[in-house]
């Protein structure tokens, strides 16, 4: 076991925490989103949801009617978690693509998180991206698109990407209406990526 | 002609066997209901094992559209076997209870009595799926409610929302007439042949059965026979909850089926035209 | 009289077996045509093929002057018939099943005039009863209602009194009478009880193994030549040998029944006299039965205008 102490950039630090303040002015808010869900084997139409937030970290999506398909152990859309001060160490990775990469590791091994990194608007405290490694379930990605609501830190699009194990129904069980023959020569779908979108339409804040 | 198929219709529903098909539907629908009623979330997550690997599903998976397709589901061997117990019994089952020959006195053309007797077994058909479709359609959305319809084929989940179900069960039950049709004209072409109804109908049964195995068995020879066999086109109702819907391979099927159709039907106003009635 | 049916050369082979063979014969209307053969004779395809079940192999029928193979409908229309059992559905009753048949003929008629029709077949009592529960001579007669119900001008029975008893047998006799001297029908009726066909055939024709042995009126058939007598004596014993030793032996059939010309029956009796036998019976008798026994099982044809 090794403990690493890393004297933090007082840049990456004081980012960090700039950001954090801007995201913690909004202590809950419920949103009207569209959810799209795009994985290689599922053919899902767009869904409306409702989105909710409470700080530090209560985020729930709900359809208010029919099914829901989320990715296992649920949309990680809440940065809370990754900007709370004392649980990670920080490092600053540098720029890319005219935003700052900062690194977060874990300070407590026994939580799922491995690592995360961060992508940031410098200028407008916003986090772009963040790329989170865990151990139960895969690495995922988060991109944020902002608009309307950016002087919220409150995103007009967020795109989740994830990992699915593949999926795969018996024929004899599924007894699709095969016509052509051609399902028997294609392999079943296996391990793919897969994304959750949400358009948000509309905010109703604190 | 509506003369003698108004009298063919009443000949079949005042037959007690015609009867046994109703019952039988009410009787598979009803099991199923109950079943699920009863325990169906633990058929849901049996059924959806493999994407609950990796994704959380919530809300109403078990609702009234999902159960109307497993029922049409479970029922695809069962309901040629009803359909075959009227049809195979149009020409044998006179035959063998000595009325043929009497028909066959009477003035109307042999290909008449034919006519009659076929939209005698269609009326049968149709009145048989509507059946099925208000006890399993309507009969489940009102048990269970009705909901987004979660349909897991062999490589791919297609969801449907709510309002997007309903017609298509519609085209669905429309496409299965057909279907099922297909079945009736092969068990009247077979009816022609016998003075007992026992043989068309096992035979149309084992046809089917044998056919249907063919079908969705993965064996690379049988790939070049499958779009031949009618039973690979009779689950093209399926397309209908495919997303998109497969217009063009599913109008291919219907008329594939329109096609063993005439062809039986021609077949059966052949041989019955030359036959010696002897019964 | 109109000639109502002409049958020529008619035909009819299945695989190997000859069914009917080249056969030819007319009915006049107003006939009761007896059709007779043993069973397997060719009877029920003969009209089987009159009633365009079965299609000949070759030969041509003509009902009404009409040809049957290209106005099936048009004669069909005018044709009733039974053909042995009469089946009918059993589920059923009576009443639906003449009403059913009458719509297949085109003469859908009101309740009360089937009625009426049942009634004249003696079920009008059991109209609404299913058929299912019919006895067999209930069924036979609902079979001839049905046959009547569009009132055809002909009627083609075939076996119309099989499975009857005595009194069943009678009764179809009666209507037969009844439906060929008050309302005018024609009817062609076969059968192998040769007593019962004997009683009201006008007009005969034996078929053998589908061909045409004889064809003519009863009184035709019958050759006064060929009579067979039946003896009673006092003393049949004496009266037998006393037969065997004259010149009555080869005429002697078994018992005291001999087979002679009619004209020489009395001095069959003299003779007997004449020996002292004392004669209780002496019976000379066409028998049609007989006739049709010997015509079918003999090489020998006989010729039927023989006096």
């Amino acid at each position: 076991m090794y403990t690493i102490h890393i004297t933090q950039p007082r840049d990456a630090q004081s980012l960090l925490t700039a950001v954090r303040q801007k995201i913690e002015t909004v202590r809950k808010y419920e949103a009207k989103a569209l959810l799209t869900i795009d994985v290689s084997f599922m053919k899902v139409p767009p869904s409306e949801v409702q989105v909710s937030f409470n700080q530090p970290d209560q985020f729930s999506i709900t359809r208010q009617s029919g099914v829901s398909i989320l990715p296992k152990g649920g949309l990680h859309l809440s940065l809370g978690t990754l900007l709370q001060p004392g649980e990670f160490a920080i490092v600053d990775a540098g720029s890319a693509g005219g935003l700052r990469v900062i690194k977060l590791i874990p300070l407590k091994e026994s939580g799922d998180i491995v690592l995360s990194t961060l992508y940031i608007d410098e200028k407008s405290l916003l986090v772009r991206k963040a790329i989170t490694s865990t151990r139960e379930n895969g690495t995922y990605e988060l991109d944020l698109d902002y608009g309307k609501y950016a002087a919220y830190a409150l995103p007009d699009k967020a795109v989740f990407l994830f990992n699915t194990n593949g999926y795969k129904m018996p024929k004899g069980l599924s007894l699709d209406y095969d016509p052509h023959g051609s399902d028997a020569k294609a392999p079943p779908p296996g391990e793919a990526k897969g994304s959750v979108t949400l358009a948000y339409k509309s905010y109703t804040i604190n | 002609m509506w003369p003698l198929l108004r009298i063919e219709i009443r000949k079949i529903f005042r037959k007690p066997r015609t009867y046994i098909s109703f019952v039988a539907i009410a009787a598979m629908v009803w099991l199923i209901q109950l079943g699920l009623y009863a325990d169906g979330e633990s058929y849901i997550r049996f059924g959806m094992q493999s994407l609950s690997a990796s994704f959380d599903l919530g809300g109403k998976i078990l609702n009234g559209y999902l159960v109307c397709y497993i029922i049409l589901q479970t029922f695809l061997m069962q309901v040629p076997l009803l359909i075959a117990l009227v049809a195979g019994d149009m020409i044998a089952g006179e035959a063998g209870m000595g009325t043929l020959r009497l028909l066959l006195t009477k003035p109307a053309g042999r290909g008449e009595l034919l006519g009659a007797k076929f939209g005698a077994t269609f009326v049968y058909t149709v009145t048989l799926l509507i059946w099925m479709a208000l006890l399993a359609l309507a009969g489940s959305v009102l048990l269970f409610g009705a909901g987004d319809l979660m349909i897991m084929r062999n490589q791919e989940v297609d969801l449907l929302l709510s309002g997007d179900v309903l017609w298509r069960y519609m085209f669905a039950f429309a496409f299965a007439i057909v279907a099922m049709t297909t079945v009736a004209s092969l068990a009247f072409f077979l009816s022609v042949w016998a003075r007992n109804a026992i043989g068309p109908i096992v035979a149309t049964v084992s046809i089917v059965i044998v056919l249907t195995i063919l079908s969705t068995m993965d064996i690379p020879f049988f790939d070049r026979l499958k779009p031949y066999l009618f039973t690979t086109h009779m689950i093209g109702w399926k397309g209908f909850f495919y997303n998109p819907v497969p217009w063009r391979d599913i109008g291919v099927s219907a008329a594939i089926l329109i096609g063993h159709i005439l062809v039986f039907l021609g077949a059966t106003w052949y041989v019955f035209k030359r036959k010696d009635i002897l019964s | 009289m109109a000639c109502i049916a002409q049958v020529s050369h008619l035909t009819k082979r299945f695989d190997s077996l000859t069914a009917v063979d080249d056969l030819s014969f007319s009915v006049e209307e107003g006939d009761v045509y007896g059709f007779l053969g043993q069973n397997g004779a060719g009877k029920s395809t003969t009209l089987r093929i009159l009633l365009s079940l079965v299609r000949p192999t070759s030969g041509r029928v003509e009902i009404f002057g009409l040809d049957l193979a290209r106005h099936r409908k048009d004669i069909l229309r005018r044709v009733g018939a039974v053909i042995e059992q009469p089946d009918l559905y059993p589920f059923f009753s009576g009443l639906e099943n003449l009403d059913i048949f009458a719509r297949l003929s085109g003469k859908k008629q009101p309740r009360t005039t089937l009625l009426e029709q049942l009634d004249m077949v003696g079920l009008a009592s059991r109209a609404d009863d299913k058929v299912g529960t019919y006895s067999m001579g209930m069924k036979q007669r609902l079979g001839l209602a049905v046959a009547l119900v569009s009132d055809p001008a002909l009627l083609i029975l075939d076996e119309p009194t099989n499975g009857l008893d005595p009194q069943g047998i009678a009764d179809i006799r009666n209507l037969i009478l009844h439906l060929s001297r008050e309302r005018k029908k024609t009817l062609i009726v076969s059968s192998h009880l040769l007593a019962e066909v004997q009683l009201i055939a006008t007009r005969m024709l034996i078929i053998d193994k589908g061909r045409k042995v004889v064809e003519g009126t009863a009184g035709d058939l019958l050759n006064p030549a060929d009579t067979l007598v039946f003896l009673e004596t006092e003393d049949n014993a004496a009266a037998r040998a006393f037969l065997q030793n004259s010149t009555w032996a080869s005429a002697l059939k078994q018992g005291l029944t001999l087979h002679l010309d009619r004209r020489e029956v009395p001095q069959l009796n003299a003779d007997l006299v004449a020996a002292g036998i004392r004669v209780t019976r002496l019976e000379p008798r066409h028998s049609l039965e007989d006739y049709f026994l010997r015509l079918t099982t003999s090489a020998q044809h006989v010729a039927p205008f023989a006096h």
